[in-house]
C-alpha cells in the first residue's frame, strides 16, 4: 500500500509542487495586501478560485487522468501483474483521495483562517461563518474540521463516481462508438441519483428545509452517514467489477 | 508439474481467443509458445498473470489453484512499453525492488550495465532494443519457478535479436521454466526444449523440439512454415 501511494505521489509530483508554489505565492500577495487595502470578501474570494483550481486541476483531473492511465498497459501492466491485489489498489486509492483532499483542505481553511486573523475579523465573523452560536475557538476547530471531512467525503464520492464510470466504459464500452460521451452522461445520472436521495431524505429528517441553502449549518452525522453508505455502494461495485470484469 | 491449465476460454465480446486451451508445463523446461498473430499467445499470458480475466476454465499452479499468491510466483515481460512515463532505468529497477520481494537489484544493474544502458537515462529514450533488454533484465532478476517472454524479439534489430537469445540463455537453469512466446521461431529454435504450437485460440501439438525435427526431418521454423502458410 505504501509503496502505491509513493510511485502515485511521484507521478504527480512536479502538478502539485507547482500548485502549492502558486498557492503559496497568492497568500504571500493577499497577506501583504490584507493590511493595505483587501477587505475580507476579497480574500474569500480569492481563496475560493485557489481552492477550486487545487481541487480541480490537482485533486480531481489529475487524480481520474492516473487512474485512467492505470487501467491501460502502460503504467497499468507495471502495477497489476505485481502482487497487488486490484481490491488493495482501489482501497489504496480511496485512502490516498481522503487524505489528499483532507490535508489540502486543512490547509487552505488555516491558511484562510491566519489571514483573516491579519485583517482583524473578530471571532464573531468565525462564529457566522462556520455557523455555530458559540464563538468558543475549540468548538470552531471542532465545527472546521467537521466541514472538511465532509467536504472530503464528498469529493470522495464525486471521484469515485467517475472511477465507476470510467471501469463500466472499460468493461461494457470497449468497442462502443461515442464511449466518452456515454460515460460522462452515466457519471452524471449517479451524481444526480446521490444528489436526489439527499433531497428525499434531508425532506424527511429536516421538514422542509432545503439542504443547498443550509449546507453547512446542518452537516450532521446523519448526512455523513448517508454519504459514506452511498460510497460505500460505490467502492464496492468498483472492487467487483475490477476484480472480476476489468481487462487491463 | 509446474502448470496446469483445463479448458480455458477467453471471450471478447463474440470474439474468442481463447477455446479449450489446455497445457502441461513441467520445472526446468524452455517453451516456445509460437504461433501467428491473434492466436492467443498474449491472452494466455496475461490470464496468467492476472492482466486478463478468464471466461472459464482451471489453472492449477504447483497443484494449487491460481490465487493471488500462486500468481506472485510468475514473472512476466509484456511486449508492450509499461514503465511510468517519468522514469529513468535507475527507477524501473527500484519500482522491481519495492514490489517484489524476490528481485535480485545487484543481479539487475548487473544485467542492464553489460547492454550498455546508463542507469540515469530516462527508459522513454531508449531505443526499441535497449528497451526489450531492460524488461528481460528486470523480470529475468526476479527469483520465480516460472518466467513468461511475450513476444521478446519484436521490433529489434538482427544485432540485439542475438544479445537477447544468450542474454536469456545466460540465465537458464533446471529450477526455471521459461515459456517463449513468439512467432520469429528461428531465432530461438537453438534454446527450446519444447514446442507448443498455437491455433485459433488452442494448442495444436506440444511436442520435444529434437524429436520434432528427428521425425520431420526439418528445423522447427521450415515446420513452423508448413503449418501456418
Amino acid at each position: 500500500m505504501f509503496n502505491l501511494i509513493k510511485y502515485d505521489f511521484k507521478s504527480k509530483s512536479k502538478i502539485f509542487l507547482t500548485l502549492i508554489l502558486l498557492f503559496v505565492i497568492e497568500n504571500i500577495y493577499v497577506i501583504i495586501k490584507s493590511g493595505d487595502s483587501f477587505n475580507v470578501n476579497e480574500i474569500l474570494f480569492v481563496n475560493m478560485i485557489f481552492m477550486f483550481l487545487i481541487f480541480v486541476c490537482f485533486s480531481f483531473f489529475l487524480n481520474l487522468t492516473s487512474f485512467k492511465n492505470h487501467l491501460s498497459p502502460q503504467p497499468g501492466y507495471m502495477i497489476f501483474m505485481g502482487n497487488i491485489s486490484r481490491k488493495e489498489y482501489i482501497l489504496t486509492k480511496i485512502l490516498t483521495f481522503f487524505l489528499e483532499s483532507f490535508f489540502i483542505g486543512t490547509f487552505i481553511v488555516t491558511v484562510f483562517l491566519l489571514e483573516m486573523r491579519n485583517v482583524n475579523v473578530d471571532v464573531n465573523f468565525y462564529s457566522s461563518f462556520f455557523d455555530v452560536q458559540n464563538g468558543d475557538i475549540s468548538v470552531l476547530v471542532i465545527q472546521g474540521f467537521k466541514i472538511i471531512f465532509y467536504l472530503s467525503v464528498q469529493y470522495l464520492t464525486l471521484i469515485t463516481i467517475f472511477m465507476l464510470s470510467i471501469i463500466i466504459r472499460n468493461v461494457l464500452l470497449k468497442n462502443t462508438k461515442f464511449k466518452g460521451i456515454i460515460t460522462f452522461i452515466f457519471a452524471n445520472v449517479l451524481f444526480f441519483l446521490r444528489n436526489y436521495l439527499y433531497e428525499i431524505l434531508n425532506l424527511s429528517f429536516y421538514r422542509g428545509v432545503n439542504f443547498r441553502n443550509s449546507m453547512f449549518s446542518n452537516i450532521s452525522s446523519y448526512i455523513i452517514l448517508v454519504d459514506v453508505l452511498y460510497l460505500f455502494i460505490i467502492v464496492y461495485t468498483l472492487i467487483y467489477l475490477m476484480e472480476r470484469k476489468l481487462d487491463i | 508439474m509446474l502448470l496446469e491449465v483445463k479448458n480455458l476460454k477467453k471471450g471478447f465480446f463474440k470474439k474468442k481467443v481463447l477455446n479449450n486451451f489446455n497445457l502441461q508445463l513441467k520445472k526446468g523446461y524452455i517453451y516456445g509458445l509460437v504461433g501467428p498473430n491473434g492466436s492467443g499467445k498474449s491472452t494466455f499470458m496475461k490470464i496468467l498473470v492476472g492482466l486478463i480475466q478468464k471466461t472459464s476454465g482451471e489453472i492449477l499452479f504447483q497443484g494449487e489453484n491460481y490465487n493471488l499468491k500462486t500468481r506472485y510466483n510468475i514473472a512476466y515481460q509484456p511486449t508492450e512499453d509499461y514503465f511510468y512515463k517519468w522514469m529513468k532505468v535507475i527507477d524501473a529497477i527500484n519500482f522491481y525492488r519495492d514490489f517484489y520481494k524476490d528481485f535480485n537489484k545487484e543481479k539487475a544493474i548487473k544485467l542492464i550495465g553489460g547492454m550498455q544502458v546508463a542507469l540515469e537515462e530516462k527508459v522513454s529514450s531508449l531505443s526499441t532494443g535497449q528497451k526489450v533488454r531492460l524488461k528481460i533484465a528486470l523480470t529475468l532478476s526476479r527469483d520465480v519457478p516460472l518466467y513468461l517472454l511475450d513476444e521478446p524479439l519484436n521490433g529489434v534489430d538482427p544485432v540485439s535479436r542475438d544479445k537477447i537469445v544468450s542474454l536469456i540463455s545466460s540465465e537458464l537453469n533446471e529450477k526455471k521454466t521459461i515459456i517463449i512466446s513468439s512467432h520469429l521461431i528461428k531465432e530461438f529454435e537453438v534454446i527450446l526444449d519444447r514446442v507448443l504450437f498455437l491455433k485459433n485460440g488452442e494448442i495444436l501439438f506440444d511436442k520435444d523440439c529434437e524429436e520434432l525435427r528427428l521425425e520431420k526431418n526439418m528445423s522447427i521454423n521450415d515446420f513452423y512454415k508448413t503449418i501456418y502458410d
